[in-house]
């Protein structure tokens, strides 16, 4: 019964990136998680520090899973898996490129809006010393019937 | 799940009485006094295993005033607020030579008669040490790792500690005088813990560290010095202990094994070899450096094995079957860094082998300066400000007060440089998600016990699960003196079974969180107008992140693959009064039945010298389970069935796997170099005691030569042999 639901809900699960086509994709099943679809999400947004402005393109990928309670019948929990390998960043003034391997795994309970904020860090070619580190706003808009909407923005991270 | 700070006096006198009458039946259960099976019987366990529904028992139902869940109180702080008692380092074991020692340790246990707790703490006649007799438990290679270095330990009830030993100078320790004495107490507004709440090493804070170099096998002498009556314990823990050497690559006999427990009088001669895996067969004439050990001298002692095997960071606590949750939260557990010629403690030595990470340079090897080991717990307090310990169900139990190294919220100097910190979690069923306060990088270089491949460098880590040890590099030569920078925790709890949600670094640290163990708890103060000196490793350079490839095992066929689903709904098949256990939680092996544990059933037997590929699965949405391999570690394949859903940091060797909600992971092991029983669990300790624990051995290597390995079953005048009471069919 639970898997027929799950399977209602994630029969025809679309999701926009942010400024790209509607990706359709069909999910795995397992008892207790749904594998939703790994998508690129356009990138947007700058960080202005006291040096330059770095202007960030390039895609993250994130993959979605929906994990339900069957047991418990607690709250569905919503597991992104996120990748920002293929974010690129790139000094306005001095055209240094800056790159990051940062990858993040975030947990929260699925909601019809949620957004999530994961910091991570940026470097240039290797200068792991002189990292920086920026913030991913990753909205997320879920329904049930379309699925899953996420657009995302970088954003510099406020000191503590 | 705890109350508010603003709870009425009502809803704070209901919380206090469902938490004492729960604190009863754990006394109870903890004295003997009752059984979990008595308890689902009287029905205040339900069928499903988790506490009745009833007011005035559970924390989740609504009060007598209205629908409001009863609720936890919350741990009296006594004034106590955070960031403003200093963490202090751990505490260093005395090394010392074997002929310190006695009686001299032997290879097979000494069965000479001394006075040992019998029941009600009468004493009876039984033998000094506690390790079953005989060949088959006897030391595997004690003649070609004869030990070298003596450790003794006594495992007692709290005191002031008036040999404090951090292995460092007070600039290097937030200012603490090792000369004064230091009180049981998690900080210096709280109350001194009595000798029935804390059982630690020692029966001191801070917690207890021991340093150990490959090629030098440690004699670990535990004594057994904890009150003689069950009941002296404050109403949680169990007076009888093993102590696992978590990760160690060492024969059954000296492993913890759950069933090899010793009572209060008797010693336990735990025999460490530190070798490198694979030392049989692999650079078995010792030629190449890598696999080597500081010779105390700037140099390398050589040594036989692969040098990708070498480990880091261990740690050892107890494994009292049904009782680990309870001792290991009343303190026994202590850390272990290990030394070798390619982690040697020395940043300074630039020998092309020497990985040159964060610790310090004025000794040869096992400089502490700036390598931190931090140990992470939650507890709680009962409202004398003893520990307490609660159940809520058998998901698992939170404390609201989050310690560094036994310490509340703390706060730590540090100097404009690189620090290496060995973060473990030793909670007992939390999960943390450690960030900085400001976001700043941190980078991973290690994954519970062993170096990574490659570092990775990140701003928030991932979820780390209870017994995972993460190994971080933390950069403060940027900041300016005086700047204060937080060690931030993401993970937020409602229950013991799963994080409820992972929070961004500006909710956690909004403070408006339920969970009191969510947001800042470490303060790092910056300390220097100038840079420090640092001579450790500079990840910038070209291969600056590389660290130790993981062995190759992809020519080593597949000998078998086997499935262990963790779950609910477990079914007792034994009915040993010692060794089968009652509880919700319980392991499908291959397919068969969901098993609640019994350590004497053998659930899998691979072959000696092969390799396996093992698929764990989490048999359910609603939880995690962080599940822990004993003897050999894992290299992850894929996660969820895919090989790409393996992140960076789990890309070496491990030891403890989270499963996470609803996944699944593939790791394959090799098994060689030792023999006998060892185990699989689930290191949320609440679990594992209510039953999700399996036996599995290896019995065609060293001295454990009988097929099936007998079943000790230890008693105070001394252990006796049962034969397995079960070996499942797709074992072998």
């Amino acid at each position: 019964m639970r898997n027929a639901q799950l399977l209602k809900r994630f029969a025809r699960p679309v999701l926009v990136a942010a400024m790209a086509l509607p990706v359709m994709v069909y999910p795995l099943f397992a008892d207790a998680a749904v594998q939703g679809p790994t998508v690129p999400v356009n990138v947007d947004g700058s960080i202005s520090s006291e040096t330059e402005t770095i202007g960030f393109a390039g895609q993250m990928t994130i993959s979605t899973r929906i994990i339900d309670d069957p047991v418990f019948n607690g709250p569905t929990l919503l597991e992104l898996v996120i990748d920002f390998s293929n974010v690129r960043g790139a000094g306005k003034a001095s055209g240094k490129k800056f790159a990051t391997e940062a990858q993040a795994i975030v947990h929260r309970p699925l909601l019809a809006f949620d957004e999530i904020e994961v910091v991570f860090p940026y470097t240039a070619g290797n200068e792991v010393h002189a990292a920086r580190m920026a913030k991913a706003t990753i909205s997320v808009n879920y329904n049930a019937k379309s699925g899953f909407l996420l657009t995302s923005k970088i954003k510099r991270v406020p000191s503590d | 799940m705890y109350l508010p700070t603003n709870a009425t006096p009502q809803q704070l006198r209901q919380a206090q009485q469902a938490q004492r009458n729960r604190q009863d039946i754990i006394k109870a259960l903890s004295h003997g006094q009752v059984s979990r099976r008595d308890l689902l019987k009287w029905g205040l366990f339900t069928g499903g295993g988790g506490l009745a529904l009833k007011n005035g028992l559970s924390p989740f139902v609504g009060n007598a005033y209205g629908e409001i869940p009863t609720g936890v109180p919350r741990s009296p702080l006594f004034g106590a607020a955070a960031f403003e008692w200093a963490m202090p380092r751990c505490d260093l074991m005395e090394r010392k030579d074997i002929s310190a020692l006695s009686p001299a340790p032997q290879k097979a246990a000494n069965t000479a008669p001394t006075k040992v707790a019998g029941p009600d703490g009468i004493l009876v006649n039984g033998p000094m040490e506690g390790r079953p007799p005989g060949p088959i438990w006897a030391h595997q290679g004690w003649d070609l790792f004869a030990p070298r270095v003596a450790v003794e330990q006594w495992q007692k009830g709290a005191e002031s500690c008036y040999d404090y030993h951090p292995g460092v100078t007070p600039q290097h320790n937030c200012g603490i005088d090792p000369s004064l004495a230091v009180k049981p107490c998690f900080h210096g507004r709280m109350p001194a813990q009595n000798a029935q709440s804390l059982w630690t090493f020692g029966g001191t804070v801070p917690p207890k560290l021991l340093l150990g170099r490959y090629g030098e096998p440690i004699l670990f002498r535990h004594h057994n010095a904890l009150p003689t009556k069950v009941t002296a314990n404050n109403g949680f823990g169990r007076n009888t202990i093993s102590t696992h050497e978590h990760n160690g690559h060492h024969g059954a006999e000296s492993d913890g094994f759950t069933g090899a427990f010793f009572f209060p009088g008797q010693y336990y001669d735990y025999h460490w070899p530190i070798v490198h895996a694979g030392f049989r067969t692999i650079n078995a004439n010792a030629t190449d450096p890598k696999c080597g050990a500081p010779d105390g001298n700037g140099g390398i002692t050589k040594l036989p094995g692969d040098w990708r095997e070498t480990m880091s960071t261990h740690w050892f606590h107890d494994h009292m079957f049904s009782f680990t949750s309870q001792n290991v939260y009343k303190g026994i557990a202590a850390m272990f860094n290990l030394y070798s010629s390619l982690d040697r403690g020395n940043e300074a030595i630039n020998d092309g082998v020497n990985l040159r990470l964060p610790s310090g340079t004025a000794k040869d090897w096992g400089n502490l300066e700036y390598d931190v080991n931090i140990m992470l717990s939650d507890k709680a307090a009962s409202g004398d400000g003893q520990l307490a310990f609660d159940i809520f169900n058998f998901d698992g139990f939170l404390g609201d007060m989050l310690m560094t190294n036994l310490a509340y919220k703390p706060y730590f100097n540090v100097e404009r440089r690189k620090y290496r910190f060995r973060f473990l979690n030793a909670s007992v069923a939390r999960f943390f998600k450690l960030a900085l306060s400001n976001g700043a990088p941190m980078i991973q270089i290690g994954n519970d016990g062993n170096l990574l491949p490659r570092a990775v460098q990140l701003s928030e880590l991932d979820e780390m699960g209870i017994a995972e040890r993460f190994d971080v590099v933390i950069d403060f030569s940027n900041y300016t003196d005086g700047t204060k920078i937080h060690l931030v925790n993401l993970a937020e709890h409602q229950d013991g079974r799963r994080v409820s949600k992972h929070l961004s670094l500006r909710e956690a640290m909004s403070g408006k969180s339920d969970d009191p163990c969510v947001g800042r708890f470490l303060e790092f103060r910056v300390r220097g107008t100038t840079r420090a000196v640092d001579n450790s490793r500079d990840f910038s350079k070209p291969g600056g992140m590389n660290l130790i490839p993981n062995p190759d095992l992809s020519k080593i066929p597949v000998a078998r693959q086997r499935t262990f689903e963790w779950g609910r709904g477990a079914s007792q098949t034994t009915r040993d009064p010692v060794s089968s256990a009652l509880g919700p939680w319980g392991v499908k092996t291959d397919g068969g039945s969901m098993l609640a544990a019994d350590f004497g059933r053998v659930s899998a037997a691979p072959k000696a010298g092969t390799r396996e590929i093992w698929t764990l699965v989490n048999g359910g949405g609603g939880w995690d389970h962080p599940i822990h391999i004993h003897f050999e570690e894992g290299q992850v394949l894929a996660r969820d069935g895919k090989a790409s859903n393996v992140p960076l940091w789990e890309r070496g060797r491990k030891d403890v796997y989270r499963l996470r909600p609803g996944g699944s992971i593939t790791i394959t092991m090799q098994f060689r170099d030792w023999g006998g029983m060892f185990m699989e669990h689930c290191h949320n300790t609440v679990h594992e005691d209510n039953a999700m624990l399996l036996r599995w051995e290896l019995d065609t290597s060293g001295s454990a030569v009988l097929n099936p390995l007998p079943t000790p079953i230890p008693k105070p005048t001394g252990v006796e042999f049962l034969p397995p009471t079960e070996t499942l069919r797709t074992a072998r």
